[in-house]
Formats: structure tokens, C-alpha cells, sequence
């Protein structure tokens, strides 16, 4: 099922965690004005329409703050993921969100970096769907802003990239079987940038590929 | 030695323990400038336990915010090169002290489009992997 086209959005479990790691009243569920925040340098205000398919939230603010970039980039992440909650396990959204929360920690942040962006996003949701991975992947982020996914065992692993527009980079690493009998060992390595729906073809020669599922085209 | 961010390290996805690095920690930012810092251990002039744990303070004092979450890689140098000759890089290694970091080093030519080579430095290379506290990970 293509990602996005559900009009059915778990708001809640999102919002409530995030907006109580900001100071400022209380949010009302059900209502247009969620918070009103108020966080160096001013006051900013978060609205959004809950309960409607209105799938952004913008900080009405002058100037840029890393703690706000950083809370728009994890409300952009949450909001996609929950476009497809009735196809994802709850407990694997859980996870994720947890995640996302722990990747864009302030204390731990380098103003250097690039927050999350939300067409990385949904470019893993898409390939997360469509690969259908056996094992959840250890995440990360790129330096240009971008999810990384990785799955590996004792010998091989593969390493993703998610682009925008469906698009991903990858590097695996496997061992060849073909030499093993002889008592030597040898790494395959492959590396490209690919569309989603590519993927499968180039796993398919690698032990490796039996970490996925993959669903029917 | 490279200071390796919480979000470059693979952990695992339902304990959080750290598994390894991604190859993207040794890709470059607009604000690194075609070189990749690293801290040089021997400038410090001690054995290897106390080399590390010298680099670990001065990159925690020269650093901007917290090493909460930070790993930090130690690769060798000749194994570093070794690897971008083999991939047909002529791989840079200079001393380039900061004014915080006296043993600050840079890494150019590096190739930063070469997944391939960022993979192998971050899993064959960079091998030894430091926690803040300088225990082996």
C-alpha cells in the first residue's frame, strides 16, 4: 500500500510526548491551539487542527533556533509515520518515536548538523514497507540530514542511505561463498544509489537478501 | 582518534547498545572543509591508555555541548592510507593544531563520495571504539 493516502492520523501519542518537553500550559486536545510556548528567544506559538487531515504544524516565529528546528523536524517525522499507523505495529512506532526523540536530543545535539528531514522520512517508510525487514534496523543520521538504516550479523551487513524521492544509497558488505570451500575469505562489497523498488534485484545474489521479506510488486 | 556523535552510531534497535559506526561519520560537512578533524594520540607523549584518554578530555573541552551519548574511534594512520592508495586516493594525514586542540589533525583526500571507503574505515579501520570514560567498547 502506497504510504500517505490514509486520512487517519494518531495525533496524540506524538504531540502529547513532545510538547511536554517544552514549557508552556498544558495542550488541549481537540482544539485548533495546542500550546503556546514560550522558549528563547520568544515566544512561539504551535498550532494545529487536531482531529483534521492537516498534516503540518509551523512555529509562528521569527528566527532560527536549534531546539524549535529540531521539535519541528521531530513533529514532521511523527506526523508522516502516524499516515500509516494502521499499517505499521504500534510497538514498532513506539520505538521509532523513541528513537527519533533520542537522535534529536539537544544536549546531545551538534549545531553543526542537519535535523531529520521529512523527505528522508518517508522514503524509509515507503522502503520499510516494501523491503519488509525481518529485524528492525539500527538508525542514524546523515550529515546531510537524511534517516540511516543498517542491518549486519557476524559477517555481513548493509547500510542505507534514505534520499528524497524514493532514492536510496546503500554500501553491503558480504562474505563470497564462492571461495570458502578453497579456505580463503573474501568480502563481495557492493555500493550505489538506487530507487526502492530496485533494491531487491541488487540483494537478491546476497545471502543477505534473506533478511527481507519483501513484498509483491 | 574521531569523536563519533550518537547519531552515527549503530545501536541496536531494541537495547540501544552500541554495535558499531555508521560509514557516516567520516563524511564531511559544508563546516569541515574538505578534512576530516581527528586528534592525534601520540602528541601526548604518554603510553597508549593515557594517550587515549588525554585525546577523550581535549576533544570533550574543544567541542561544542555535551559528549553525552559520544563514542570515540581510533584508527591507524598507515592502515588509513594503505586503504585509500588500494582505492586510488593519495589520502592526506597533517598536523594542524587548533588553538584548543594542540594534537588536532586533519584527514584530506579522503573521498567522502565513496561509500565503499567510508564503510571500511568505519568497520575495518577504526576498530577501536572508546566510551567518554575511555573504556573499550
Amino acid at each position: 500500500m502506497p504510504v500517505g493516502n490514509s486520512p487517519v492520523i494518531d495525533f496524540q501519542t506524538p504531540f502529547l510526548s513532545d510538547l511536554s518537553r517544552l514549557r508552556g500550559p498544558s495542550p488541549a486536545v481537540g482544539t485548533t491551539h495546542l500550546a503556546e510556548v514560550s522558549t528563547r528567544p520568544g515566544t512561539h506559538k504551535i498550532t494545529t487542527q487536531v482531529g483534521q487531515p492537516v498534516y503540518s504544524v509551523t512555529f509562528a516565529s521569527e528566527g532560527n533556533n536549534t531546539e524549535l528546528s529540531l521539535f519541528q523536524a521531530l513533529v514532521d517525522a511523527k506526523i508522516l509515520t502516524s499516515k500509516v499507523a494502521m499499517v505499521i505495529d504500534n510497538g514498532w512506532r513506539n520505538s521509532f518515536f523513541v528513537k527519533l526523540d533520542k537522535m534529536h536530543d539537544l544536549e546531545s545535539w551538534d549545531v553543526d548538523d542537519k535535523p531529520l528531514a521529512k523527505d528522508s522520512v518517508y522514503t524509509f517508510l515507503r522502503a520499510y514497507l516494501t523491503w519488509k525487514p525481518r529485524r528492525n534496523p539500527a538508525l542514524g543520521l546523515s550529515v546531510r540530514g537524511n534517516l540511516l538504516a543498517a542491518w549486519r550479523d557476524e559477517r555481513a551487513r548493509f547500510t542505507v542511505e534514505m534520499l528524497p524521492a524514493d532514492k536510496v544509497s546503500y554500501v553491503l558488505v558480504a562474505p563470497n561463498s564462492d571461495l570458502e570451500g578453497n579456505g580463503e575469505s573474501f568480502d563481495d562489497k557492493s555500493s550505489g544509489t538506487t530507487k526502492i523498488s530496485s533494491m531487491q534485484r541488487i540483494l537478491n545474489p546476497y545471502p543477505l537478501a534473506s533478511w527481507f521479506e519483501f513484498s509483491e510488486k | 582518534m574521531r569523536r563519533v556523535a550518537y547519531n552515527r552510531q549503530e545501536r541496536d534497535p531494541d537495547t540501544d547498545a552500541f554495535v558499531g559506526i555508521f560509514p557516516d561519520a567520516f563524511a564531511l560537512r559544508s563546516v569541515d572543509k574538505g578534512s576530516l578533524s581527528v586528534t592525534w594520540l601520540e602528541y601526548f607523549g604518554g603510553n597508549y591508555s593515557s594517550n587515549v584518554s588525554a585525546s577523550i578530555a581535549v576533544i570533550g573541552r574543544c567541542m561544542k555541548g555535551s559528549q553525552k551519548n559520544a563514542v570515540f574511534a581510533i584508527g591507524n594512520i598507515g592502515e588509513i592510507r594503505k586503504a585509500g592508495r588500494a582505492r586510488g586516493y593519495s589520502v592526506r594525514v597533517i598536523y594542524d593544531p587548533s588553538a584548543c586542540n594542540f594534537a588536532h589533525s586533519a584527514i584530506r583526500q579522503i573521498a567522502p563520495e565513496d561509500l565503499e571507503m567510508l564503510d571500511e574505515l568505519a568497520s575495518d579501520i577504526f576498530r577501536d571504539i572508546r566510551s567518554v570514560a575511555g573504556k573499550k567498547l
